[in-house]
């Protein structure tokens, strides 16, 4: 099985946003300098124009507006048999992100995924099966290697899932910025299922933390790769091309993977049990935004409410999900003594988190609750938002 | 400061409604749309100062390409009326097409193209702009320039390049890197040499 370098992944998910349809001339090729340097390694015939899908909202579908989505590459020389994806990601997959009533939907593979992201690749869906149809069945085992941007990392993701799912081929997965695209159960599926996922990240970029719990990222470890120090959140960290802060294109402009640094917020899989009294510790950052999760997860899972709540979550309620969580927290605090310590520690740093931390705990009630969670789902959501909308 | 009372206000309408109302039905009928199209237009009007605020409605001026100059020869003479096309195309936005023809002695000229836009106000924007110029002659294309740009100011290497865009049709096509001060590299595929 082979691997293409950061160097290449970066170029293809950047190259993904320059494909168009053919001039009215009928111009087709791609131009520029990564183009050309991609062009040594893979051929991309774009006499048909893109692989298009639909994105965005109702109008959208009703006028089942196309837009180029895809780009596939035919390896040659050192990936010689193998294929690229690369997909693109569109601004009006972005409502999806933040939305606290986040639609949930059956992936092509039996698991719960985000509803918009997967509408999206159900319409680009068919061009790729038509494409890999013919291609794969008489393939001398080379690898797919699926990758993509943004909303694109969303949909390569999904990509990579379904290919793997249904050839019987390595698929590779490289994402940069990518939001999380499904539950628990996707995230550890595709994680088995995938052969390697390259998750590539900058420290304050927002959208790899959205949208929140219980949607959890593949791979399921939390391994990331960690491409820049960044703190806070910015939305220029969020940029691919040149024009970024630094620009993935630049952050990973590296022929090797080992040489770039590996991340592993392993926080999702492990105990994390808060303390009242230290609720001065949290700050609001991309870390403590996991961590809070982590020990929210954890708090669940020991008051035994967490198979019931992910049950839940699942089949979608008319609450939204968090609504629903702060209901259950005022069971677990009933519960015991011990339940109830531990949730004021949880309560007690998602204030200092959300910028609340002179508000004192008050009755552990369902109104009280409710709220510490809107303020703090609040406060992430907006600067995710302000980054999305904001000016560079 | 001038403002009219709200309840003194609201007399106002009432009076103007009622004097309305005693009229005829289709009277009444155009005060109300009045009365809706005004009240949509208030909430129109400070809905877009709140969104100008957060810069959703701003527009940044883009650059699509600069003025370009050249001169079209074959085997050294001077090309007369042959048709250049300029399409430029930036992000999803629709291809805009342009063509001017040479004069007598092989010279040709485009205007500056810039155009306003929201794209880049919004974190996942990533468009650039696709340049091609192109020519046909005896059944044959000759691209004069291929290239795509990232940037929505005028950069210093490609407004020099395209005010010199001389060709002979008989050179082949080639990749061209041209490098400015910054750190940024231009490809470029042409026939043209500099």
């Amino acid at each position: 099985m082979s691997i293409i370098t950061p160097k290449i992944a970066a170029q293809l998910a950047n190259v993904a946003y320059s494909v168009r349809a053919p001039t009215s001339r009928g111009e087709y090729r791609l131009f520029g300098k990564e183009a050309n340097d991609l062009s040594q390694h893979f051929d991309f015939n774009l006499s048909q124009g893109p692989i298009k899908g639909v994105s965005g909202g109702l109008l959208s579908h009703l006028f089942n507006k196309t837009t180029g989505f895809a780009l596939i590459g035919e390896g040659k020389g050192l990936y010689k048999n193998d294929y690229v994806v690369a997909v693109r990601g569109t601004a009006s997959l972005q409502d999806g992100l933040t939305d606290a009533h986040f639609g949930l939907t059956g992936s092509e593979t039996g698991s719960i995924v985000h509803a918009g992201f997967n509408k999206t690749f159900n319409t680009m869906k068919p061009a790729l099966k038509e494409y890999f149809a013919n291609r794969l069945a008489k393939s001398s085992g080379g690898t797919i290697h699926c990758v993509g941007h943004s909303l694109g990392g969303a949909l390569a993701g999904l990509t990579a899932d379904w290919l793997k799912n249904s050839y019987s081929l390595p698929v590779n997965l490289y994402t940069f910025g990518a939001p999380r695209v499904g539950l628990k159960g996707f995230s550890s599926k595709t994680t088995a299922r995938v052969d390697n996922i390259f998750r590539c990240t900058h420290g304050a970029d927002p959208v790899p933390k959205v949208p929140l719990w219980p949607f959890t990222h593949a791979p399921y470890n939390g391994m990331e790769y960690r491409l820049n120090s960044g703190q806070g959140f910015s939305p220029s960290s969020h940029k691919m091309g040149a024009n970024g802060n630094p620009g993935y294109i630049n952050s990973a402009n590296s022929q090797d993977w080992q040489a770039l640094q590996k991340k592993s917020n392993s926080f999702l899989n492990n105990s994390v049990r808060l303390k009242y009294e230290a609720r001065h510790q949290a700050s609001y950052s991309g870390y403590w935004a996991d961590k809070i999760s982590a020990a929210l997860v954890t708090l669940l899972k020991d008051a035994g409410y967490y198979s019931a709540i992910m049950a839940q979550a699942s089949i979608g309620t008319a609450l939204t999900f968090y609504d629903l969580v702060a209901r259950t927290l005022v069971n677990v605090v009933q519960a015991s003594t011990k339940f109830a310590e531990q949730t004021a520690g949880l309560l007690g740093h998602m204030l200092v988190f959300a910028g609340q931390g002179a508000v004192k705990l008050a009755e552990l009630n369902y109104e009280f609750i409710k709220w510490v969670f809107d303020k703090t789902l609040g406060v992430l959501y907006r600067s995710v938002k302000t980054a999305i909308n904001g000016a560079l | 400061m001038l403002y009219i009372k709200p309840s003194l206000m609201d007399n106002y309408i009432i009076q103007w409604m009622n004097m309305n109302l005693s009229q005829s039905y289709i009277n009444k009928r155009s005060v109300l749309i009045t009365f809706f199209v005004i009240t949509a237009c208030t909430f129109l009007l400070t809905t877009k100062a709140a969104a100008d605020m957060f810069g959703i409605f701003k527009k940044y001026e883009v650059h699509l390409c600069p003025e370009i100059k050249g001169q079209i020869k074959s085997k050294g003479i001077a090309i007369k009326n042959v048709k250049v096309f300029r399409s430029l195309t930036y992000g999803d936005d629709k291809e805009i097409l342009e063509e001017t023809v040479t004069n007598s002695d092989g010279y040709y000229h485009f205007n500056e193209k810039n155009i306003k836009s929201k794209k880049p106000g919004s974190m996942f924007d990533e468009s650039s702009i696709r340049q091609i110029i192109d020519l046909d002659y005896q059944d044959k294309r000759y691209l004069l320039w291929g290239g795509e740009v990232k940037e929505i100011k005028p950069n210093p290497t490609i407004t020099l390049k395209l005010s010199k865009l001389d060709c002979d049709l008989s050179s082949e096509e080639k990749y061209f890197e041209f490098s400015d001060e910054g750190s940024t590299i231009i490809g470029v595929q042409s026939i043209c040499r500099w």
